[in-house]
């Protein structure tokens, strides 16, 4: 019944690490050292979810990456040093599901694991319940008149205030949004006195209850200087 | 009130000295011209009460004396000498050997033995080869010591031992003559009557009234003249400021208004000369009117004082000086080669100015020699004639060199300006025989140089970076290993002391973890290859974001934030991510190294075009000084215990930089300044304004 997760690293002490970090949460572990092991097993064995480095001798992630999305379909999070944005976008584009900068936070990782896991393995559901007027973007889903928001199928414990900037946010997905307007159709109020802080404590209770990483968000974004949006993310695979 | 008194005063102290000075000159000349012509004698005498007590009065009588002697010794045949005594204001009588021979004695009582008569109060009695005279009543003194000596202020009479009536008489043989004889009697009245004679003795008192009032007319406007002059250096000071003032004025002529003045005004000065010439010569007023001496002096004051006063500015309050600076006004906003021309243009039409008058002066010469047969002055007016063709065809060439030479100068000057802007590759198309390809080649030369230099610097500067990835990616790989099994253990059973091990561990391998990007990113930045994404952003915006966003350690600090933040939009072009990085450093640089309780300035100004932003603190540590702060990892003190990675600040300066901004740090005693300064974007408005309303 566990899910099965491939953690595929040519640094045996860091495939040794996640894997305890992740059995520890009850999941089950494949260990592969490159690329062409990995392929082995992913062929072999019932895998839900891949780990994979880049960086590896015999057959690199990025390939191996290209080689196992020919055939099967499943999550695959990447595991790079390289921390760079680029990077980041190349790996996403090839087909990642996400990508995790090394050296990771490993609560981050776990995180991310389940995340992944859970929306690949409860995606039919979540399909078939789609609702009318529901707005699914990447791990979220907002039913508008449920007033819920759900981070990768579970219900987020939002405040009324919360919800009604998530709902501004995700409503306009891309669009930026300067804090006194926010305010405006949030509060219904003139924007007042240090809105800048009213808006921004509450942006950053919703990170911290919708991010993986709250310190590097994906969803709820500050844009310097102009406002603040969320992002617009590939709701599936 | 008091000020109008000191002009006044300076006026009239002016006015005195003109006047005074002129006066005392021109008056002074002619009192010595007084002295000379009429004596200092006679000019006492004027002053004489009595005009019996004058030399002019004593001569006279001794003419008369002589003509009546000469008439009784007839050697005055024709009776001439008597003529001479027609004056009505003497009486006489001749007696010769008892006899009268000849007498004038209308209104007179008796004989003139009598001496008391009426309006006569001088009388004079020749006796015996000598004289006694009576004077209201009273004999005088005559012969003193009975010597005559010429020029002496003695009545000149015969009965002095040298001079007896032959010698008085001034006559050849005085043996030949007898005058044994003779006895005159003579009477002078008291106060002269005129009798429409020209000379006598109304003339002896008449040219006393006449002397007096010369001297007064030549005394009177001298003292005056020296009274004025006396008051006027008395008054020195007004007098001076008086001079300064009319300095003032005349400076602000054109020196060469002052030139033109200057011949009439030396022809005024000659004419003063030759005035006083004459005077003193001939005794004439022909040289010139005397007016012109006041003027003259005047004129000449004007100009020692306008020299004493400008003379540092004469050459350049100029109509030259103010043409040439008409001419360079604005000229350094002109490109150089257009200076150049300009400069040649003025110095070939100047020298065809001067080349066209000589020309025409040779036409001239020419056909008057012509008209003269003059076969050299034919010959020199044709060679005068080549010779300026020569010049003109000279001119031509010049010209052409020089204009050319400026527009290989400003080709140079192009190059130059290019390769300043950073185009090495930039060539001047000047010919090859131009006088400047030689500087034009070395300067393709030095820009080679410059080229290779900076393609050398860029590929170092990139290699360093690609060094800095893979050891920053070498050194990832362990410390993810480090984390992971710090993680591990961590949630372990442990004992406590063995779990503070682990938790410093932790934190020590997260820093660790910053360190190695922040160097990444610091190197990355400071070699220009940071990706950025430009936009225009509201920077007072982003410092109440930045501020917001770090709202909690903020609170948890004990430092007094005082953000001063403009409420209008300050609108700069810059790479807002990277902006955040600058300030959070900044902010976070303050938490770590303020003092505590002390109070944080974050000022956001607008000045001259630049958005200016200070982030001022004082420090807990005492700063060292000349230490460049934005270095990479320099701290405040040197221990480096705490737990910053050094490079926040090198985080900051280099981001900053990235972005097209200014970044600075001043140390002033404990007083910490950052100053991020960014130009103002002036761009179209922020699109953020326009979506608001879209949506609405």
């Amino acid at each position: 019944m566990n899910e099965c997760v491939l953690v595929v690293d040519d640094d045996r002490q860091i495939v040794n690490a996640i894997s305890i970090l992740l059995e520890r949460e009850g999941y089950r572990v494949l260990r592969a050292y490159n690329g062409v092991e990995a392929l082995a097993l992913a062929a072999e064995q019932s895998v839900q979810l891949i780990v994979l480095d880049v960086m590896m001798p015999r057959l690199d992630g990025l390939s191996a990456l290209m080689k196992i999305r020919e055939r099967r379909n499943l999550p695959i999070i990447l595991l790079s040093a390289k921390s760079e944005e680029s990077d980041k976008i190349l790996g996403l584009s090839m087909g990642a599901d996400d990508y995790i900068a090394k050296p990771y936070h490993p609560q981050e990782l776990v995180a991310r694991v389940r995340s992944q896991l859970r929306r690949y393995t409860s995606l039919g559901d979540i399909n078939a319940q789609r609702r009318a007027g529901e707005i699914v973007n990447g791990r979220l889903t907002y039913r508008p008149e449920e007033r819920l928001l759900l981070a990768d199928g579970e219900p987020v414990r939002l405040t009324a205030t919360e919800l009604k900037i998530v709902d501004l946010l995700i409503r306009n997905l891309g669009r930026v949004f300067p804090a006194e307007e926010i305010y405006r159709r949030v509060w219904e109020d003139a924007a007042a006195f240090a809105t800048e802080n009213t808006v921004m404590v509450h942006i950053r209770h919703i990170r911290e209850k919708i991010e993986l990483n709250p310190k590097e968000p994906e969803y709820v974004k500050v844009v310097w200087g102009i406002g603040y949006k969320m992002d617009k993310k590939k709701s599936g695979h | 009130m008091d000020t109008k008194w000191t002009r006044k005063k300076a006026v009239i102290s002016l006015l005195a000295f003109v006047v005074g000075i002129n006066l005392t000159v021109i008056f002074s000349g002619l009192a010595v011209l007084l002295m000379i012509d009429v004596g200092p004698r006679r000019v006492m005498d004027a002053f004489q009460g009595d005009y019996q007590k004058t030399r002019l009065f004593r001569t006279q009588t001794g003419c008369y004396l002589e003509a009546l002697i000469s008439y009784a010794l007839e050697v005055d045949g024709d009776g001439r000498a008597a003529e001479a005594v027609r004056d009505e204001n003497i009486r006489y009588e001749i007696w010769n050997k008892g006899v009268l021979v000849a007498s004038k004695t209308s209104g007179i009582q008796g004989s003139l033995e009598n001496r008391e008569q009426d309006g006569y109060n001088f009388y004079l009695q020749y006796r015996d080869g000598a004289v006694q005279i009576w004077k209201d009543g009273a004999e005088l003194d005559l012969y003193g010591d009975g010597f005559y000596r010429e020029g002496w202020d003695q009545w000149r009479l015969p009965g002095y031992s040298n001079l007896d009536t032959g010698s008085f008489l001034r006559l050849a043989y005085p043996e030949e003559w007898d005058w044994s004889g003779i006895v005159i009697q003579m009477a002078v009245a008291e106060k002269p009557l005129d009798y429409g004679d020209s000379s006598g003795m109304y003339y002896v008192s008449d040219s006393m009234v006449h002397y007096r009032r010369e001297v007064y007319a030549v005394a009177i406007p001298l003292l005056l003249g020296l009274a004025l002059t006396i008051w006027s250096i008395l008054w020195r000071r007004h007098l001076r400021q008086a001079l300064q003032t009319v300095g003032g004025w005349t400076g602000q002529l054109w020196l060469e208004i002052k030139l033109l003045l200057l011949a009439p005004l030396l022809l005024m000065c000659y004419g003063a000369v030759s005035a006083i010439y004459y005077l003193f010569w001939y005794r004439q007023l022909r040289g010139g009117p005397l007016v012109l001496l006041p003027i003259a002096f005047c004129g000449a004051l004007l100009y020692c004082n306008d020299a004493k006063w400008n003379w540092d500015r004469l050459r350049i309050h100029s109509f030259c000086g103010w043409l040439a600076r008409q001419f360079r006004t604005g000229e350094d906003k002109l490109a150089l080669q257009t200076r150049i021309r300009r400069r040649a243009v003025i110095m070939v039409t100047a020298a065809a100015v001067l080349a066209a008058g000589v020309a025409v002066c040779d036409i001239l010469l020419f056909r008057q020699s012509w008209r003269h047969r003059s076969i050299a002055g034919v010959a020199v007016s044709l060679l005068m004639g080549v010779l300026g063709l020569a010049i003109f065809v000279w001119l031509r060439y010049f010209w052409r060199r020089e204009k050319e030479l400026s527009e290989d100068l400003g080709r140079l000057w192009k190059q130059v300006e290019a390769v300043r802007s950073g185009d090495y590759s930039a060539k001047a198309e000047i010919p090859e025989d131009g006088d400047l390809a030689v500087l034009s080649q070395a300067l393709r030369e030095i820009q080679s140089g410059l080229e290779n230099a900076l393609e050398e610097r860029t590929r170092s500067e990139r290699m360093k970076v690609e060094l800095i990835t893979n050891v920053s990616h070498d050194l990832k790989t362990p410390l993810t290993s480090i984390l992971s099994y710090a993680d591990l253990l961590d949630g372990e059973d442990l004992p406590d002391h063995v779990r503070d091990y682990v938790t410093i561990l932790r934190q020590k391998a997260f820093q660790l973890r910053d360190m190695v990007q922040e160097v990444f990113e610091v190197s990355k930045a400071s070699s220009g290859e940071l990706s950025l994404r430009w936009e225009a952003l509201d920077l007072a915006k982003l410092l109440r974001q930045t501020l917001a966003d770090l709202a909690e350690p903020i609170a948890a600090s004990t430092l007094v934030f005082r953000p001063q933040l403009p409420e209008e939009p300050v609108m700069v072009w810059a790479d807002g991510d990277r902006l955040y990085r600058v300030f959070q450093n900044l902010i976070q640089n303050t938490l770590q190294y303020a003092m505590e309780g002390s109070r944080v300035y974050v000022v956001l100004r607008v000045q001259d075009n630049s958005a200016v932003v200070r982030v001022q603190n004082i420090s807990r540590e005492e700063l060292p000084q000349g230490v460049d702060f934005t270095a990479r990892f320099v701290r405040g003190d040197a221990s480096r215990t705490d737990g910053g990675s050094g490079l926040g600040l090198a985080i900051a300066s280099s981001f900053t930089r990235a972005c097209g901004g200014a970044f600075q740090v001043e140390i002033n005693g404990d007083l910490f300044t950052a100053e991020v300064v960014f130009p103002l974007y002036v761009g179209p408005e922020p699109p953020v304004a326009g979506m608001s309303e879209k949506t609405v």
